[in-house]
């Protein structure tokens, strides 16, 4: 089964929420949820001479969901095998064993489990499987309004995009092998440098 | 997996948590005689049962920017899902025309629980909000016994339908009304726009012409791009526009933004974000004009054989003596040389910054200096829409591929007709500028041309009933909140308030009589692009009414019965559809696309939309560059204007400069005001809302509560931590709201994101977070436009009581 | 962090209470003097372990979201340490409860030794299974050897507690030395809790940590005034010894939750 794989071009990305938007509507998920979530990174000072400024502030945004990973933590944490790798290789969440424990989420570095109170379960992006397995992309990424985000087999992607898949302040991807390659924004390494952090962290 | 379905759990379902799965599955209410215990049935019910139909059709046309194509899905006469644009191939000649999150979320807004359901009566105060519900039948009456007794006692022109874009199809919104009016006598007219109200009157003085602007494909032949206090990835401005810009990086182009705030243009779209101090951008072009005529970076063929007023040899005749453009810049009359460091200290802008980007635009050609229009809805937004296009000029990237005449910029080629509802002749001649409603209002008698009075010399009446379609200009919008409540308050002034609108919005509480207006996925309509795009839409109607709203259109047609005007109104019997085959056929086949489809035909192959793709982009005013004496433009020199006569002919040098100038607003940090309101507040067009529509759209504001922006620097001051709420205030007003404390502006500004519902609290404290409890009703000199973004305020930290 | 941790503050502080009091009960059982445990004490202790056990399953369950589905949650045994631990947890308070029944009604000394290895067994599985649970790479402020060390040292102090007012109601008396370790104990907790409220910032948790260092502090003042017979050894100021331990050791536990930090994100 092959993996799959979003790209994710945070150099364009714009933080609108479409991709969140698009999610929600699609997949009917409450606002205790965010399958897709939307970080912005910040950082940087301002300084004042004589009246004006210099040394300028940064920022980008990094839209995330399941990265689909080819080692997948939450599949290793989940107690039931509720979480687990479907037969279209993407790991999804068999409610009916769910017992709503919430390890899958603290396991996962992305925190793409998240519990929703309505449904009593994990609740996990999964790739828009039906709309995968008809050869659509995932709803986010066909709501992109600037084609910031991509998908496919991870070899499509990788042709296409490369195979970074490191960017500030994104955790350490070695031990998770995620579905995921990125093009890092300009301001990346300046956010890494300065070790900028997410801002707004509680309302992602 | 993800189609969980839980069973229901009936009654325990607590009111919020309701409202949200109602909002979100299409559910609810609106089903008549369905009980609220039935959400979470319907839940599951549609996910389970009912066949499937997708219909393709445009995003519910708001004021927003963009025009979208949207994949309804609808199971027993509920939408399920809002998917987007998908066809096939996504090029830059025929681009996806992908919806934004407010058209992604448009289910929460469409199954609002709080959605108008019945006519509604006043019963309490004027602005109380208190009613009771009436029959259409009774309503009817209301409206045809008010409009009848106030064109008998006062004429046509003390009626008034305000500017209001709240619902915005060619069929939708505030036409038909307008329709109706004109059929029975008239009403007092309006011009221009709260949008662009500056550069909307003073590109003209420049170019003769609004349609300054290429066809957007071309800026991927630009290899520099300013975004002059343009946002395009949050306020769209045309849909696309955006991913033109990615793609013209992609090409190479350098992009700048210049904007007080690291917008999420700056971000995403530029290599470089220069802040710069709101109300000062004149400054900075001024600045780098003279840099680029101090270091001979000029176009000089261009200016000699296209422009007027650059230098004392091309001044229009009995001006020959006055200043002209290069005078101004280089200081020779006032012996204020407008240098970079004279502009820095003004701006906020580093000199040298100044000066590089000024030999960047002159230098890598064809550039597109592109003008936002949140600078010039600033007390001299004149000004600053004439130095950009100076800019423009003295550089000679006009008429060129890859290049941008700037000003307004409607699109050359076939521009986007934004109305094409036929409304008819309005008896009554005479027309205020939009903005100036709430002075005719109160004196509307003793307004005359020094008002911007068009069409007659003095109005005849004070405006005496207002009947506002799908508009939150009454209170939410207008400028001076606590100033407008008190005018339209008084029931002697205006002596008849009807709303007409989807919810009971800060506007509507002011109405005596409420109609519950349906969404544009109850009705049919058009759309054609906002500014840009070759495209049309068809929006069919997809779902029924709920209720007993009715569509903007029935709501009249009712009426003209009652004003036994039905057969003229309807042009014999057309409903809602007949109109939409009428303007797709009888109009755009007629006009602007006579090769687009057959409105059956579109209507049947379900596409939604008809495209014209855009292989070679059209540039603005080529012909006019390539020979300006066969293709003159309309000015009276037929030239590019630097040195405008009938600017100089209204002699108010001050505030009406015959060149465009640096003016020191009203109210700015360089005044004594600013020893009491220290910073800038200004209030960016945001993401989750299109003015005011979508403030009450859970899923949209979830994604982007409202806040106030203020530097860190400006809430260390003031010990205001991220996430406190905070009070910002003036003279005008105040307002409470959550603060979002960001290095993402320039110190000295905060920003307030505008079309916040206003909610006073008793001592009329605004805890909504609407900026317009703070803005001044004082209008811009030449356009007579609204300067909503030049304001002065102090912030503190909130403390109850 | 979700709100509902404390649920799995009570499961752990009491598990790991519960297991504390087992072992410890073994360990001083057998190298010692049988003949100085009284039945009552041996009975008592076990119904005490089992009480505690139970407590702890109960607050388990509700943090579960559905806990219809529990009975899934032994089909992972081969990847997942939840899954562990929920199987050391049962057989753990198996062992309990047949350990118990077999001291009061069957008495079979042959069985007493097995149900106490299994005991031991069980209790340090689960210990163990329960610091592999919070080692999670992807919360590095978890990812310490303090969560194990702050697991074992709950396991000492609150079964040291328990077993020290079983001691003085059904047993032979209070050991000085007992006395001694438990207060080492106590410190121990105090100083490893130290490093751990230095990564986490907040006045929350700032008011946790005064809270814990208080009873903490009281929990030593019991000890030493007990100690020098100031207070009697006694079943009332040892109950509230136990109560003061189990509430230092919370507290440490609600600042272990509340330093839940993702990595980056």
């Amino acid at each position: 089964m092959p993996q799959y794989a979003f790209h994710i071009d945070t150099s364009a990305c714009s933080g609108c929420k479409a991709c969140q938007a698009a999610c929600r509507d699609k997949n009917n998920v409450g606002f205790d949820v965010k399958w897709r979530r939307v970080y912005e990174i910040e950082g940087g000072n301002w300084e004042q001479k004589d009246g004006v400024f210099t040394s300028l502030p940064f920022s980008y945004f990094i839209s995330l969901s399941c990265n689909n990973c080819g080692n997948p933590v939450c599949v290793k944490a989940c107690p039931t095998t509720a979480m687990h790798i479907g037969r279209n290789g993407i790991t999804v969440i068999d409610s009916k064993l769910c017992i709503g424990c919430k390890y899958c989420e603290w396991a996962c570095p992305y925190s793409a489990p998240q519990y929703d109170p309505t449904r009593k379960s994990m609740t996990k992006c999964d790739l828009c499987e039906d709309y995968v397995i008809t050869g659509k992309k995932p709803a986010c990424v066909d709501a992109c309004p600037v084609r910031a985000l991509d998908f496919g087999t991870y070899s499509e992607m990788s042709e296409k995009y490369g195979t970074e898949n490191e960017l500030h302040p994104l955790p350490d991807p070695v031990s998770y092998d995620p579905g995921m390659i990125i093009k890092p924004h300009r301001d990346a390494a300046r956010a890494k440098n300065e070790n900028a952090v997410v801002a707004d962290k509680k309302e992602i | 997996m993800n189609a969980v379905t839980e069973k229901t759990r009936g009654n325990s379902f607590s009111r919020r948590l309701f409202v949200k799965l109602s909002a979100l599955t299409g559910a609810l209410l609106l089903r008549k005689g369905k009980k609220s215990d039935d959400t979470a049935s319907v839940l599951s019910g549609y996910l389970a049962s009912g066949e499937e139909k997708i219909i393709r059709t445009g995003c519910p046309a708001h004021n927003c920017g963009g025009r979208c194509l949207l994949k309804v899905h609808v199971r027993d006469g509920i939408i399920t899902r809002i998917e987007t644009d998908d066809r096939p191939g996504d090029d830059v000649s025929d681009p996806r025309l992908r919806a934004c999150i407010r058209g992604r979320s448009y289910r929460a807004r469409q199954y609002h629980p709080d959605r108008l359901k019945y006519p509604l009566k006043r019963t309490g105060k004027r602005g109380e909000g208190k009613f009771e519900r009436i029959s259409w039948d009774e309503a009817y009456d209301i409206m045809h016994r008010e409009i009848s007794r106030v064109v008998r006692q006062y004429g046509n022109s003390a009626l008034f339908i305000p500017y209001g874009t709240g619902s915005y199809t060619n069929l939708n919104g505030r036409w038909p009304a307008v329709r109706l009016l004109n059929l029975l006598g008239g009403s007092l007219g309006y011009y221009n726009s709260y949008s662009w109200a500056c550069t909307n009157i003073a590109t003209p003085y420049v170019y003769g012409t609004l349609n300054t602007g290429n066809q957007r494909q071309d800026w991927l032949n630009s290899r520099y791009i300013i975004l002059w206090g343009w946002n395009p990835a949050e306020m769209i401005d045309g849909t696309n526009s955006a991913w033109f810009i990615k793609k013209a990086r992609e090409k190479g182009a350098r992009t700048v933004c210049i904007d007080p705030r690291m917008s999420m243009s700056a971000v995403a779209l530029a290599d470089e974000w220069i802040p710069i101090r709101p109300g000062t951008d004149a400054a900075m072009m001024s600045a780098m004009a003279w840099v680029i005529i101090s270091e001979k970076l000029t176009d000089d063929d261009f200016i000699r054989r296209c422009c007027s007023g650059y230098d004392s040899t091309q001044m229009p005749k009995g001006c020959e003596n006055e200043e002209s453009y290069k005078d101004y810049i280089l200081g020779t009359r006032d012996g204020i040389p407008k240098t970079p460091q004279w502009a820095e200290k003004i701006t906020a802008v580093p000199a040298a910054t100044i000066t590089r980007i000024a030999r960047e635009y002159a230098t890598l050609k064809p550039a597109v200096l592109y003008q936002g229009y949140g600078m010039q809805r600033r007390a001299y937004g004149e000004q600053v829409v004439r130095a950009g296009a100076a800019l423009s000029a003295i550089t000679g990237n006009i008429g060129i591929p890859g290049g941008w005449a700037s000003g307004l910029a409607s699109q050359a080629g076939g521009e986007p007709f934004w109305t094409t509802f036929p409304m008819g002749d309005n008896p009554v001649k005479a027309r205020i500028p939009v903005f100036l409603w709430t002075e005719a209002i109160i004196r509307g008698k003793e307004m005359g041309a020094a008002e911007g009075v068009r069409g007659a010399d003095r109005l005849d009446n004070n405006i005496k009933l207002i009947w506002s379609v799908a508009s939150n200009i009454l209170v939410n919008q207008h400028s001076n909140i606590n100033r407008t409540i008190k005018i339209i308050g008084d029931e002697k002034l205006v002596e008849f308030i009807a709303v007409q609108d989807n919810f009971l919005t800060p506007s509507a509480k002011y109405a005596d009589l409420v109609l519950p207006a349906c969404t544009q996925f109850e009705t049919w309509g058009v759309e054609d692009g906002w500014k840009y795009g070759e495209e049309v839409f068809l929006t069919p109607q997809i779902v029924d009414p709920p209720y007993e709203t009715k569509s903007d259109y029935r709501i009249c047609a009712d009426l003209a019965k009652r004003f036994g005007v039905w057969d003229e109104f309807t042009a014999g019997g057309k409903d809602e559809k007949a109109w939409a085959e009428w303007i797709i056929n009888e109009y755009y086949r007629k006009t602007r696309f006579p090769e687009m489809p057959k409105f059956k035909e579109l209507l049947e192959s379900n596409a939604g939309v008809y495209v014209r793709p855009v292989s070679e982009p059209v540039v603005a005013l080529a012909a006019f560059r390539k020979d300006p004496g066969k293709h003159p433009l309309s000015t009276p020199t037929g030239k590019i204007e630097l040195f405008s006569k009938p600017l100089f002919d209204m002699k108010q040098p001050g505030e009406i400069p015959a060149v465009p100038k640096y003016i020191t607003e009203w109210e700015s940090p360089f005044g004594s005001e600013a020893e009491k309101y220290p910073l800038q507040a200004i209030g960016h067009h945001y993401m989750p809302r299109v003015h005011s529509t979508h403030d009450n759209n859970e899923m949209t504001m979830n994604a982007f509560p409202q806040k106030v922006y203020i530097n860190e620097t400006d809430a260390g001051k003031r010990n205001i931590r991220n996430g406190d709420m905070v009070r910002v205030w003036n003279d005008r007003g105040a307002l409470v709201a959550k603060c979002k404390v960001t290095s993402k502006i320039l110190p000295g500004v905060i920003d307030i994101p505008q079309g916040a519902w206003y909610n006073p609290g008793e001592d009329g404290t605004d805890f909504g977070g609407n900026i317009n409890i703070l803005t001044t009703e004082r209008w811009t000199p030449l356009a007579k436009g609204n300067p909503q973004h030049t304001i002065m305020v102090q912030v503190e930290k909130y403390r109850k009581g | 962090m979700e709100k509902d941790y404390i649920s799995l503050v009570l499961f752990t502080v009491l598990s790991q209470t519960a297991v504390g009091s087992l072992i410890l009960r073994e360990i001083l059982l057998y190298p010692a003097n049988n003949f100085q445990h009284s039945r009552e004490f041996r009975v008592f202790s076990l119904l005490f372990t089992g009480i505690i056990i139970a407590f702890a399953i109960g607050a388990a369950f509700l943090h579960l979201g559905k806990q219809s589905a529990s009975v899934h949650t032994l089909r992972n045994l081969r990847n997942s340490w939840l899954s562990r631990e929920i199987l050391f947890t049962i057989a753990f308070s198996l062992t309990v409860l047949l350990y118990w029944f077999n001291e009061k009604f069957l008495n079979l000394n042959a069985l007493n030794f097995l149900l106490s290895l299994t005991g031991i067994i069980t209790g340090a599985g689960l210990l163990v299974s329960m610091s592999a649970i919070y080692m999670l790479p992807a919360v590095p402020s978890w990812n310490s050897p303090l969560t194990p060390v702050s697991f074992f040292v709950t396991a000492a102090a609150g079964g040291m507690s328990v077993l020290a007012i079983l001691y003085a109601g059904y047993g032979p008396g209070l050991n000085r030395i007992f006395l001694v370790i438990l207060s080492l104990t106590i410190l121990l907790s105090l100083v490893s809790s130290g490093f751990m409220v230095s990564s986490a910032k907040g006045t929350v948790i700032l008011t946790l940590f005064t809270i814990r260092i208080a009873t903490g502090l009281t929990a030593l003042l019991l000890i030493y005034l007990i100690y020098f017979k100031i207070i009697p050894n006694k079943i009332p100021p040892l109950t509230v010894l136990l109560i003061t331990v189990l509430l230092t050791e919370m507290a440490g536990r609600v600042i272990f939750f509340l330093n839940y930090h993702k990595s980056g994100l």
